[in-house]
């Protein structure tokens, strides 16, 4: 009960975080920053990449960390576009909804079978989780590069499109679809055995394994479920550029790495938030389209994302030495 | 010490396998295309190592303190671009041009080192951080990402051979080339230093134990700036031979060897864990990396495949390395 009112009061700060920011942006560029278009483009940016984060949450939760994630991505929306390409060309008058279970169908289970070859270097064969997936990283690349010779696949059908251009009242489709994916991912991860299993698991593996819980099948699920989410952010990515091709998106791959540990997640394992992290990449999407609008480039979203973790790193180390040191005085005083 | 004692030592070690890779690769290379066994073959493979491998040992140095350090290729980015610009402008020397991308590599290590050994937190997350500040700077500042003329020095410089062994009647000239001397000097003082030094020594049992080291009264402060200072160092460095080599200035390909410098510096045989790693065992791991690149050009196999192998590469190797560690 205890730890519950913790995790409550933490998604008070990073909320907190959030409307801070936002106030801030709202109050200095107001004509900008409130604008209908701004407020739209930060919600089409926000899903593919906001996915990718929750995957790596993922992997992260369980004290590993998935390097592979945009590869991943990219070969699924590969993989899904050939597939896609290869029905319409065979049935041209397939009818819309085929189409998109086409798609997506073969995104998923692209991405989650590579999220299964993860696992199993994992879990069965005891890699370190940095060091399979930078292995399957290069070799997602690699399978991708091979297939389209390096070079991209364009051409979707205008369903697919529609996912990541098209809006439902004001809100984008497809962040409507990150929000589904997140309410989701939470209710996996804080309601079902496997999701608690995981936790158990990224806070002690030893104390795991004595708890007869069977550590290698978590593992191979956790990065199954990570694989997962890149299957789903493909198939957003895919749709947002119109195209696929290897290497789109592998700025996300440190960023994703920076926003999970921002949004509070434990790299050590067995300690994070979905809501928080959502907070998290909120508040990071508002800085970035506010300094954007402010005049600069995209590479400042680098440094702006790098000094925040800093930053906040230097809170979270120094608020509970501070408590130490306040409380050590008052029983000084009190022990006088 | 006989023969089957000498055989489980040998057998111990990474840089074994790594020797008979390239042995065995070689032999089948040679008979698949005699190109492959040639002079020249071999120092252009040498020649190409040369960037990653004097990033790699920077690399090697902070994971041996048990470390991790991904902000080297930021670095190598800020240095290669700050110190051409600048010798464009002011001239120098080629002396001039390592000694200022290494100062400048050698100061942003240090702001690693010093946010490091402040906060005492996952050195993975703190040069992710830096990383992205540095190469963020960089790009937000500077006016146009790349650079197209670099000073004649330096390029003479990529052209000089040190060693000639054969002279083509055009001029052309074999041998060991400044860039891989370059290296090979870097990895032989790397190598006395981490062996027969105090601070070399230290850098081990401090990868080693942590607790251990701060009770053999060793500073894990000074240890720390020590090592994330030389590979910030080194990574500048690597940028001058990198641009004496390609003649050209391009952040994003220095930045994108990150994640080949790891993979490179992991087959050589060093743990994440720390307290282990040779640097024999890098050089080996970089030039195995190039040498089955090469050959898949040589063998004409297209270059689309290049990951593919690479990837593999990793994954067969660490898995190895997994299940030898294993109890039998």
């Amino acid at each position: 009960m205890k730890q519950h009112n913790r995790s409550v009061s933490r998604v008070v700060y990073y909320i907190l975080m959030f409307v801070i920011v936002f106030a801030l942006f709202s109050l200095t560029i107001p004509g900008q920053f409130l604008s209908r278009f701004n407020l739209q483009s930060m919600a089409f940016q926000v899903p593919e990449f906001g996915i990718l984060a929750l995957g790596m949450m993922v992997a992260m939760l369980t004290a590993g960390i998935d390097l592979s994630i945009i590869a991943n991505a990219n070969l699924a929306g590969i993989m899904s576009a050939i597939c896609l390409l290869k029905v319409t060309e065979l049935y041209p008058n397939v009818g819309s909804l085929a189409i998109i279970l086409v798609t997506v169908v073969v995104a998923v289970i692209s991405g989650t079978i590579g999220g299964l070859f993860n696992g199993f270097l994992i879990s069965v064969l005891g890699i370190l989780p940095i060091l399979a997936t930078l292995g399957t990283m290069k070799l997602f690349e690699g399978l991708a590069t091979v297939v389209t010779r390096g070079r991209p696949i364009t051409g979707f059908p205008v369903e697919i499109q529609y996912i990541a251009n098209e809006t439902i009242g004001v809100v984008p489709v497809s962040f409507v679809i990150f929000l589904i994916v997140l309410v989701m991912v939470a209710l996996f991860l804080k309601k079902t055995p496997l999701g608690f299993k995981i936790y158990m698991l990224g806070s002690n593996e030893e104390a795991a394994r004595y708890s007869r819980l069977n550590n290698r099948a978590i593992l191979l699920r956790a990065y199954a479920v990570s694989g997962l989410m890149a299957g789903i952010a493909s198939i957003i990515m895919m749709s947002r550029f119109n195209s696929v091709k290897v290497g789109y998106g592998n700025s996300y791959l440190l960023q994703a790495v920076l926003v999970v540990i921002l949004g509070g997640t434990n790299p050590d394992g067995g300690e994070g938030d979905v809501f928080n992290a959502l907070f998290a990449i909120l508040t990071l999407q508002c800085i970035a389209s506010g300094f954007n609008i402010l005049g600069f480039t995209d590479y400042m979203r680098n440094v702006i994302y790098g000094s925040m973790l800093i930053i906040v790193l230097m809170f979270t180390i120094m608020v509970p030495r501070i408590r130490e040191m306040v409380k050590r005085k008052k029983e000084t005083v009190s022990i006088s | 010490m006989n023969v089957s004692t000498l055989l489980r030592k040998a057998t111990s070690r990474q840089e074994f396998y790594l020797i008979s890779v390239i042995i065995t690769f070689s032999v089948i290379m040679g008979f698949i295309n005699p190109a492959f066994l040639s002079f020249e073959n071999f120092f252009d493979v040498l020649n190409n190592c040369a960037t990653l491998g004097v990033m790699a040992v920077g690399v090697l140095l902070v994971m041996i303190s048990g470390g991790m350090d991904v902000s080297f290729s930021a670095i190598a980015a800020v240095a290669m671009y700050v110190t051409v610009s600048v010798l464009n402008v002011h001239g120098g020397t080629v002396f001039y041009a390592f000694a200022m991308a290494g100062i400048i590599g050698g100061l942003l290590g240090l702001v690693n080192a010093t946010i490091l050994s402040y906060f005492q937190i996952s050195a993975l997350i703190i040069t992710l951080a830096t990383s992205n500040v540095f190469y963020g700077l960089l790009l937000q500042l500077v006016p146009r990402a790349h650079i197209t003329s670099i000073p004649k020095f330096l390029a003479d410089f990529g052209n000089w051979i040190v060693l000639p062994i054969i002279s083509f009647e055009d001029g052309k000239t074999i041998g060991l080339s400044a860039i891989a001397f370059a290296m090979i000097l870097v990895m032989l003082i790397m190598s006395i230093v981490l062996r027969y030094t105090s601070i070399g020594r230290n850098v081990y049992a401090l990868g080693g134990s942590r607790e251990a080291a701060e009770r053999a009264g060793i500073s894990i402060w000074k240890t720390q700036f020590f090592v994330y200072c030389l590979a910030g160092m080194l990574a500048g460095i690597a940028s001058i031979l990198n641009v004496s080599m390609i003649r050209y200035v391009n952040p994003f390909n220095v930045y994108n060897v990150l994640m080949d410098v790891i993979a490179a510096v992991v087959l050589g045989g060093a743990k994440l864990s720390g307290g282990s790693g040779t640097i024999f065992g890098t050089f080996l791991g970089v030039f195995t990396l190039y040498m089955i690149k090469n050959s898949l050009i040589l063998m004409g196999i297209p270059s689309t495949w290049d990951s593919v192998i690479v990837g593999l590469i990793i994954i067969v190797s660490v898995a190895f390395t997994a299940s030898r560690k294993k109890p039998a």
